[in-house]
């Protein structure tokens, strides 16, 4: 071993060490991280390689991923589906009966109450029966209107591609709406936001990403 | 003290490595090699025992995980959020639009506790506490971390790696994530190379980006050292606990006669406002079915949009005063159809 390999090698166990006492820097973390990782990156892409030769395909199908081992053996542990079970106490299956409880949990708070001021500008198109065309101006169903904070994207090819609206005005016809519906589509707004944060508590506890879904509850006006 | 417990892994990990060097061998972890079911907490205890005892069998299992399937790639973000705690920047793009969020995430004492800040307009910020148990014969999937939806998964989409890329100063891999019919979005999942952390999430429809949230910048600590983001904010929503392993039932009065193959229900609520909610998923996207009284009067239809998701909202009938709203991450077209579907019994 080469005395530069010896003094890494010092470095990164001097790291472990700060890492043990809670006093590393984000420095010394991605250094532990890196000594290991330059091992495992070198077989990933080894692997890679082989997998995608003997598939013969430019695509690679599959990929491993390098994970530290506690996050590896979490994984292993993970109960599926099938055969979660027997991880609650008895306790918690007592709970089972506390129905009323629940129920009083999800319908007694004016948790959502915030939801109608925060009202904001989402994309509304609505379709009206009226046939009343006076003083009428016309709209395309589902016109993304901006929220009211965030910064609207250049108009830069790649990134107006990226957000653009091409999926969403397809094959629509525009629609006729008079200022007098103008009250009913604000009404409408508040309306749907509240869906919308209903809708993200529902998206949170059935995907795996966590709190993410909330990002999706749109702006106040 | 989670982050010292994976450090002192990868260092035993380490130590196999100069001793054994090309012993080293690749082997993979399935979705079914869970022989015993631990608790998260013991999981945990797991590691600690495992670090101080480099050279043990523990030690030399594998650090590479085979992500070949949606399920092995869902478990894999699954447990990052369940094991590791952060604290990161995100953009969310929508309509045209950049959004950024604070992210803490902490997990300690069997609970993954989240604050979402929303950094522009109004202040706003969401918290929730979830334990992370597993419930009776996997049933219940309200009041604790979800399960993964395995079967729906690999009958709605197929997967495939793309490519490695840079993302927030990351090692990550992108996957796509291809639905095997148009009634739903495809996407594009990019997950840390390091810790399985998922960095990215692009939505398509017909190949067209519908929204983009992305880390921006991670940093890994401690939940301890973790602080409390500040509570200053004008609008705090609470994620409420649920008591664990129970599935609120109620009897539907309402049916849905079509959903997209693949779409499960995941339970049914009530809300603050005494709405039936049906919830359905097919471990990708999800749809709420809100039945509501009709707020909005001569309102016949209504669509909105932000970024994936949508809502339709329609009166049952004519003669009714009560409405129906299908909201999800869906093509404006299978949420009409959904609407469309539903009848009352």
């Amino acid at each position: 071993m080469s005395s530069d390999e010896q003094s890494v090698e010092q470095k990164v166990n001097e790291s472990l060490s700060a890492l043990m006492d809670g006093e590393a820097t984000d420095l010394e973390l991605r250094r532990v991280l890196k000594s290991v990782d330059a091992e495992l990156d070198l077989r990933w892409q080894r692997y890679h390689l082989a997998s995608a030769a003997m598939r013969n395909e430019r695509d690679l199908g599959f990929a491993s991923i390098d994970l530290s081992a506690s996050i590896s053996r979490a994984i292993a542990n993970e109960p599926s589906l099938s055969n979660a079970n027997e991880i609650d106490s008895n306790e918690e299956s007592e709970k089972l009966t506390a129905k009323n409880k629940v129920v009083s949990l999800w319908s007694n708070m004016g948790r959502f109450a915030i939801a109608a001021s925060v009202a904001g500008a989402v994309v509304v198109g609505v379709q009206f029966s009226s046939n009343d065309l006076t003083n009428s101006v016309a709209v395309t169903p589902e016109i993304p209107v901006a929220p009211v904070s965030g910064q609207p994207i250049l108009n830069v090819d790649t990134t107006v591609r990226a957000v653009g609206t091409q999926a969403q005005v397809k094959n629509q016809a525009p629609i006729v709406i008079n200022e007098a519906t103008q009250q009913q589509v604000d009404d409408m707004k508040q309306e749907v936001n509240r869906l919308m944060l209903e809708h993200a508590e529902n998206a949170t506890q059935n995907t795996q990403n966590g709190v993410t879904p909330f990002v999706r509850v749109p702006d106040a006006e | 003290m989670h982050l010292l417990i994976t450090i002192a892994l990868i260092f035993g990990a380490a130590a196999s490595f100069s001793a054994e060097d090309l012993g080293f061998k690749y082997s993979e972890i399935t979705s079914s090699s869970n022989a015993g079911n631990p608790l998260a907490d013991e999981i945990l205890e797991d590691g600690i025992n495992s670090s101080s005892v480099t050279n043990s069998n523990k030690a030399s299992i594998s650090d590479q995980i085979l992500i070949d399937s949606l399920t092995s790639l869902f478990k894999v973000i699954s447990t990052a959020n369940k094991v590791i705690s952060y604290h990161s920047l995100m953009t969310y793009e929508a309509n045209g639009f950049i959004t950024t969020y604070r992210l803490l995430h902490k997990v300690k004492d069997n609970v993954a506790s989240e604050q979402l800040i929303f950094m522009d307009g109004p202040r706003r910020q969401v918290i929730r506490n979830q334990r992370l148990n597993a419930c009776l014969n996997g049933q219940t999937r309200w009041g604790l971390w979800p399960t993964i939806l395995s079967d729906s998964l690999l009958s709605s989409y197929s997967l495939k790696a793309s490519r490695v890329e840079r993302i927030a100063d990351r090692e990550a891999i992108v996957f796509e994530i291809i639905p095997k019919d148009s009634l739903r979005y495809a996407y594009e999942y990019s997950v840390d190379k390091e810790t399985g952390l998922l960095l990215r999430v692009v939505t398509y429809h017909e190949k067209v980006i519908i929204e983009r949230l992305q880390t921006v910048a991670i940093e890994f600590a401690s939940p301890v050292s973790l602080l409390e983001f500040t509570g200053a904010s004008d609008y705090l929503w609470r994620v409420p606990e649920s008591e664990p392993c129970y599935s609120e039932q109620f009897e539907p009065a309402w049916r849905v006669d079509w959903l997209p193959e693949g779409f499960v229900s995941v339970g049914n609520r009530i809300t603050a406002q005494g709405e039936q909610v049906l919830m359905f998923a097919d471990g990708l996207a999800s749809i709420s079915i809100f039945i509501t009284k009709q707020n909005v009067k001569n309102l016949p239809v209504a669509t909105a949009r932000h970024g994936a998701t949508v809502v339709v909202i329609k009166p049952e009938s004519s003669k009714s005063n009560k409405s129906i709203a299908v909201v999800g991450e869906i093509p404006t077209a299978t949420a009409r159809r959904i609407a469309a579907s539903i009848i009352s019994i």
